[in-house]
């Protein structure tokens, strides 16, 4: 039996209690009309223990006793519910036949006995954020892995003296060696894990600082200018020919700081105080997170119907950084920043979520607009997927094979 | 290297994905964690009653789980393991609070009215599981009587339901014997059968006034 069972664990009083219990024990039990169904009660238990109560001298004995009877009387009326003989073999054959309602004789008391377990295993979780317990259950490990890295760290002592002769502490440090190089891939992975919480809560940050900077503005979401020039692709040139200066607008109008759209995943991002004449960052390098592209005069945060399904921000597009390297493009590529494992969205209604995929579950590729994806689409509907039947298109094509 | 993409861990069982994660694959225990979060979390709040310490303890068992992969032997299945040891958290918590837990001397301190030891479920107005009820006043008024549980009993009841294992594997898991998981089971069925039907007493009494 659990001991737990058995002991009453340090009970306490209500203050309420505590008051009527003083009340009580000043007056004695000779008080005549108990004012509340509570002192009643008390008067009842007080009368259970059959002990005089006038005086001062034992009052913390009494007390406590009176407190264990009632805690034990009321455990007893829980615990001493038992089922029924008939329920008792219901409840014996449901269990050991997996919980088939089928597989018991008395199929009534089966039933019952489900639909118990349906109310006890039923709950709604849904409220609360999901993505936010899941990145703080990755971080707290991260954390524990740090504090037991850092406890593993030797001070050198002064007038440290060998405890042993050279071969033992080259074997110890070759036990060591070896112990590290198990450890360090764990190590990398759960950092990536911790890189994934910051930038998560990044988003969330940023995701207050567009709801201030629309509250200023008129519900209008960043932007620097009213059109673009040749290409958005320009960062750090001039502030009407990118449209990564229209996400700096929060940092130049000190809506968010450059720490707060900068992924720690990214070597390159900018942190630390911004230059307060800058419009854009110095780099595509620098910038850790992709801005919706802003229609021609802007877009009203209120505009769209279905906010929730609506890109505000992602951890940076894979596409762009290929474009401009020349490279080739891989739509369905997820973003550079942690490990093309993923990546954070924003989304218009302020929720922020992690996908394993740039493509929404309405099908569109965050990267590409739609008449893009229109013609990948029908190349491929077009082509199909390669049998193995194909052969060059002549002597100067390059084509190979397994 | 590349983690695993989602379609692929939907085909992978939960024990396939554990050793992924034992193997160092990126994203299986980010996986892990999502796959239980639902399931997991709402056995935490029926077993502590809390939403709140509910999650603090879910993390606490993804981190146990974590320091403790070493030990877990692959060719069990990983859900018992991972029930067994969230189970232990939630005990070790609710320790930790009763020690200072408060009486009310309004509670009640005779037995139900009706005098009677044993609960015959026949008795006892249970909704069918596709009855209309509002689910948040549903899921309040089963904490509530979970909550008139000790301990003992809730976990019992809880692993039983949410795991539908057999009494000798509860008995294994919770390292008590056989008899004592059968005579806990009966009396935690009884005793929740007990509390529901007072709490929903009280509920629809409390609607009469309106």
């Amino acid at each position: 039996m659990n001991p737990d069972d058995q002991q009453p664990q340090d009970p306490s009083l209500e203050v309420e209690d505590q008051q009527l219990v003083d009340r009580i024990l000043e007056h004695g039990l000779d008080h005549p009309d108990p004012e509340s169904e509570t002192e009643s009660r008390l008067h009842e238990l007080l009368a259970l223990l059959g002990t005089p109560v006038q005086g001062e001298s034992h009052r913390d004995s009494r007390a406590d006793m009176i407190e264990i009877r009632a805690r034990r009387i009321q455990r007893e009326a829980i615990d001493e519910a038992r089922l029924s003989q008939e329920d008792q073999v219901a409840c014996d054959e449901y269990v050991e036949s997996g919980y088939s309602v089928e597989a018991v004789q008395d199929a009534t008391r089966a039933k019952k006995l489900e639909a118990l377990g349906v109310l006890v295993a039923s709950g709604d979780v849904s409220h609360g954020s999901r993505e936010s317990l899941i990145t703080r259950t990755l971080s707290g490990i991260q954390a524990h892995i740090d504090a037991e890295e850092s406890t593993m760290k030797i001070e050198p002592r002064a007038g440290f003296q060998l405890p042993g002769r050279w071969a033992d502490l080259v074997s110890i440090a070759a036990m060591l060696l070896l112990a590290a190089s198990v450890i360090m891939p764990i190590m990398s992975g759960m950092r990536s894990m911790n890189q994934q919480g910051i930038c998560f809560n990044n988003m969330n940050q940023t995701a207050n600082a567009f709801g201030l900077y629309t509250g200023a503005n008129r519900d209008m979401l960043p932007m620097a200018t009213a059109g673009f020039g040749p290409t958005w692709m320009d960062v750090g040139t001039t502030p009407e020919r990118s449209n990564s200066s229209n996400l700096y607008t929060l940092i130049r109008n000190q809506f968010a700081g450059l720490d707060d759209l900068a992924c720690p995943s990214n070597p390159n991002a900018a942190t630390g105080d911004a230059d307060p004449e800058a419009w854009d960052w110095n780099s595509l390098e620098e910038i850790s997170y992709s801005y919706r592209i802003m229609p021609q005069g802007g877009m009203r945060a209120t505009s769209i119907d279905q906010p929730v399904r609506v890109v505000l921000l992602s951890d940076r597009s894979p596409v762009v950084l290929r474009i401009k390297a020349n490279q080739a493009v891989r739509p369905e590529e997820n973003s550079p920043n942690h490990d093309h494992t993923g990546q954070h969205m924003l989304m218009l209604d302020g929720s922020a979520t992690w996908s394993d995929s740039p493509m929404l579950d309405s099908r569109d590729n965050i990267w590409l607009p739609r008449p893009i994806e229109s013609v990948i689409h029908e190349a491929r509907e077009r082509h199909g997927i390669m049998t193995g039947n194909e052969q060059p298109d002549g002597p100067t094509d390059a084509f190979v094979g397994p | 290297m590349r983690g695993v993409q989602l379609s692929e861990w939907q085909e992978q069982s939960d024990e396939q994905v554990f050793e992924a994660f034992r193997a160092e694959e990126p994203g299986a225990y980010r996986e892990l964690i999502e796959r239980y979060h639902d399931d997991l979390l709402r056995f935490l709040t029926r077993m502590v009653g809390d939403r709140a310490a509910a999650e603090d303890i879910f993390q606490d068992t993804f981190l146990q789980v974590h320091i403790s992969a070493h030990s877990f032997d692959s060719s069990r299945r990983f859900r018992p393991w991972l029930f067994t040891i969230a189970a232990n958290k939630a005990r070790d918590y609710l320790r930790k609070k009763n020690r200072r837990k408060t009486v009310e001397l309004s509670a009640p301190i005779k037995k139900s009215e009706s005098g009677a030891s044993f609960v015959d479920l026949l008795e006892v107005d249970i909704p069918s599981p596709d009855a209309a009820m509002d689910l948040s006043e549903r899921d309040e008024m089963v904490q509530r009587a979970l909550d008139q549980l000790g301990p003992a009993l809730r976990e019992v009841l809880l692993l039983a339901y949410f795991q539908r294992l057999s009494y000798a594997q509860i008995a294994e898991d919770l390292g008590i014997p056989l008899g004592t998981v059968k005579s806990r089971m009966h009396s935690a069925v009884a005793s929740f059968a007990r509390a529901w039907q007072s709490v929903s007493k009280g509920e629809k009494s409390l609607l009469s006034l309106w």
